[in-house]
């Protein structure tokens, strides 16, 4: 199994695991054969990469942080407050939510040194609920990393999963826009900060600290942001790490216009602005939770090998367990072999192959 | 037109060009072709050898066109009459190939072919191949043509067969030295790095095909300092190897007793000074000496591209400059000193051009400011991190583009 990019998808592929659709519907399953229709539909959807079957590579287990199970879910419920929310109520069933983040809390505490390695794969229409899970996940998970027990955890989380719950009430034909807004709507975005915070103050039970999460996840640490302003430790430090979990997610997964990075790319641009827009000290944790080169991922080596990674570690980021299954000739390796490049001083990864 | 005198003294520079073939020449091909077709006045004329590679194939040594445009494309039909006589082993004669239709085009131009199959013995070695235009010749002249063209045939022969054993030879000799000026510069590279307190250390070298002359050393001084030393030599191949180790040695031995940088980098110039300016040879050296108690790195430069330092504190990236010729540039040069203060995070890079001269498919440099955001972007990592991580971007850069000079990096980060 490993990563391909849509692009570089050809007929007669395996999906290597299945693609869920906005509801948690499946999309396409695992084991599905790749037809022109499909690889188009794939690529209407926006969706940038997928998990393709590939004998020569043989079978790769990817640890999801999350089960399946609770990840779709939490999708549900999302998508159940936030188009409640749209329809004018202005309230919902907080149970449903603490249930769904407690799921969540519990089984990322099971495993504590857990590197993120899966992929997102999403659909562009899916961004808000896919990505608010998401970004709940990884806030949670930096939040442990920051030694945080169980009652801040769930506060962070909810804070997290309903971040952008304002944005139930912003017209959808601009949040689906491709060229950038204008002044007039660029205000009414910036306030679903302030919406957000509305609605989830309002709502017993839910928690402040949380609540304003919404209002300051768009405030930047050097005090650039909105809606006030605030400066550094001025910003909520559940916000300030939401704030980096956020810009985490939406590098890498497509929105219309803008290519997905890579994890590392990612994080290199996450890194440059500690102590400018983000904060540095959540930054240092967040960047440790991350593989730089996930589970899947193709590299060469400096042998002119490919490679393919199937392990990886918080303790050593750029040198993860891989296994070499084309020589440097471009033959394929029968069987192919492992190398932990932790204990191989003499190999290192030149670069990420993304072309297939 | 072509007298016997005329023709003895076109066979006679045919052959002085052709002694020169053997000194791995290919040019003089060109040159014989090109003096064909002045002296003949014909419209072309060229010379093919046999591959071996995979089958026999051919390949064209050198090519000649008189007039710039012809409403045909000559080097294709040139290509189509020496297949036809690798493949039949027979030469081909004047028009002849007008009744095959893949000469259409040289049917319709009343062009004619004269291709002559160079055999050394009974081995195929090479062709031969002159164009002209029909209309210009009489019978006479014609007749004189052909016989003209089988004695310069005879003598190419000669001059194919001396030159395709001196080639072999030849590239046997290169792919030998370049195993050797691989391995000695590989025996030069730091093996293991020395273990110091309070920082993390990592090097890299990414060795291009043609060996560039990248040299680095990384060591423990008599009082536990430490000494990093970058150079390169200016040339590839075996010679740059050589003078790579003898300025480690140079260089080693100037610093073994803590000297200061700029006087163990002067001590350097003086003792390679006089080979080095006999050869003409230059070598860009930069000596860094870091004290781990005051956290101070003390430095001096020979013309080698200054070291990045980044600072923790104001993640901004700053070059330390510093001026002074190259070893082997001036005589007995006294060579100035500077020195920082580092703190906790700080880091140092120190890289060779290979680096920034990077190129990509589309021929644009990775360049120095890319390095500065780059190391800005990966502060948080140890500096064997950081190594792999520059390295990645670089890959990500260059993509499949291949580099020509060799990659050195070293990188010292203040860890507390
Ligand atoms: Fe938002």
């Amino acid at each position: 199994m490993r990563i391909i990019s849509v692009e570089n998808l050809e007929e007669g592929m395996e999906i290597g695991r299945t693609i869920h659709g906005e509801n948690g519907t499946t999309l396409l399953a695992a084991g599905v054969e790749l037809t022109s229709r499909f690889i188009n539909r794939l690529k209407e959807l926006g969706i940038a990469s997928v998990y393709i079957r590939d004998d020569a590579v043989g079978e790769i287990e990817i640890d999801d942080v999350v089960s399946e199970r609770t990840r779709l879910e939490a999708l549900k419920v999302t998508k159940e407050v936030m188009s409640n929310i749209n329809l004018n109520s202005s309230s919902f069933d907080i149970q449903m939510v603490n249930d769904v983040v407690d799921n969540i809390i519990n089984e990322l505490l099971a495993n504590r040194d857990i590197v993120v390695n899966v992929l997102d794969i999403r659909a562009i229409n899916d961004f808000t609920y896919g990505h608010s899970v998401s970004v709940a996940i990884l806030s949670i998970i930096t939040g442990i990393a920051m030694g945080y027990d169980h009652t801040k955890l769930s506060k962070l989380a909810a804070g997290a999963l309903l971040h952008d719950i304002g944005k139930s009430k912003f017209p959808e034909h601009l949040l689906n826009k491709v060229d950038p807004l204008n002044e007039e709507e660029e205000q009414l975005f910036q306030g679903h900060t302030i919406a957000g915070f509305e609605i989830l103050k309002n709502i017993r039970e839910f928690s402040l600290a949380a609540a304003h999460v919404a209002l300051q996840h768009h405030e930047r640490y050097d005090g650039t942001g909105y809606p006030r302003q605030l400066k550094g430790e001025g910003i909520s430090e559940f916000a300030r790490i939401v704030t980096v979990a956020d810009i985490y997610d939406k590098m890498t997964t497509s929105i219309v216009g803008r290519p997905r990075c890579m994890p590392f790319q990612a994080l290199e641009i996450i890194m440059a602005n500690r102590g400018i827009f983000l904060d540095p000290e959540v930054v240092e944790h967040f960047m440790n939770i991350i593989a730089l080169f996930p589970v899947g991922t193709t590299v060469l080596l400096n042998t002119g090998e490919k490679a393919v990674v199937i392990q990886t570690s918080r303790k050593h980021p750029t040198r993860p367990e891989v296994r070499v299954f084309i020589d440097r000739d471009g033959k394929l390796i029968t069987p192919p072999y492992e190398i932990n490049l932790v204990y191989s001083s003499n190999y290192f990864i030149t670069r990420v192959i993304e072309e297939g | 037109m072509f007298n016997e005198f005329r023709q003895t003294q076109l066979l006679y520079r045919v052959c002085s060009l052709l002694i020169k073939a053997q000194q791995d020449n290919d040019e003089v091909f060109n040159q014989i072709v090109a003096l064909l077709c002045q002296e003949l006045r014909v419209t072309g004329s060229s010379i093919w050898i046999a591959t071996h590679q995979g089958g026999i194939g051919q390949q064209r040594l050198a090519f000649f066109q008189a007039g710039e445009k012809l409403s045909y494309s000559l080097p294709n039909l040139d290509y189509q009459a020496a297949a036809l006589v690798f493949e039949q082993g027979n030469g081909l004669v004047l028009h002849n190939i007008h009744n095959d239709e893949n000469f259409h085009e040289a049917k319709r131009n009343d062009l004619w072919v004269t291709a002559y199959p160079l055999k050394n013995k009974s081995e195929l070695i090479g062709v031969f191949c002159i164009w002209d235009n029909c209309n210009k010749r009489t019978h006479q002249e014609r007749e004189n043509f052909v016989s003209l063209v089988q004695k310069v045939g005879s003598e190419l022969t000669n001059g194919l067969y001396n030159y395709k054993q001196y080639s072999q030879a030849n590239h046997k000799r290169i792919v030998k030295e370049l195993e050797t000026a691989r391995r000695i510069q590989f025996d030069l590279m730091p093996k293991e790095l020395p273990v110091l307190q309070g920082i993390s250390l990592g090097v890299r070298t990414i060795p291009a095909n043609e060996v560039g002359g990248d040299y680095l050393d990384i060591f423990l001084t008599n009082s536990k300092h430490l000494g990093i030393a970058i150079g390169d030599v200016m040339g590839k191949g075996i010679p740059a190897a050589l003078w790579m180790a003898m300025t480690k040695v140079a260089m080693r031995t100037a610093a073994k007793d803590d000297t200061q940088p700029h006087i163990a980098v002067s001590q350097v110039n003086s003792v390679l000074f006089p080979d080095l300016s006999r050869q003409g040879i230059f070598v860009t050296l930069l000596y860094a000496l870091y004290d781990p108690y005051n956290k101070t790195l003390l430095f001096s430069n020979a013309g080698h591209l200054p070291p990045l330092l980044f600072r923790s504190k104001t993640q901004k990236v700053e070059p330390l400059q510093l001026k002074g010729a190259y070893i082997g540039g001036v005589e007995n040069k006294i060579y100035q000193i500077s020195g920082v203060r580092l703190q906790k995070g700080d880091i140092v890079l120190f890289y060779t051009d290979g680096l920034i001269e990077a190129l990509n498919s589309a021929q644009k440099q990775l360049g120095v400011e890319k390095v500065a955001e780059l190391l800005n972007s990966n502060a948080l990592y140890d500096a064997s991190q950081i190594i792999d991580r520059l390295i990645v971007d670089l890959g990500q850069f260059t993509g499949d583009y291949h580099q020509t000079d060799d990659i050195t990096l070293a990188v010292l980060k203040v860890e507390e």
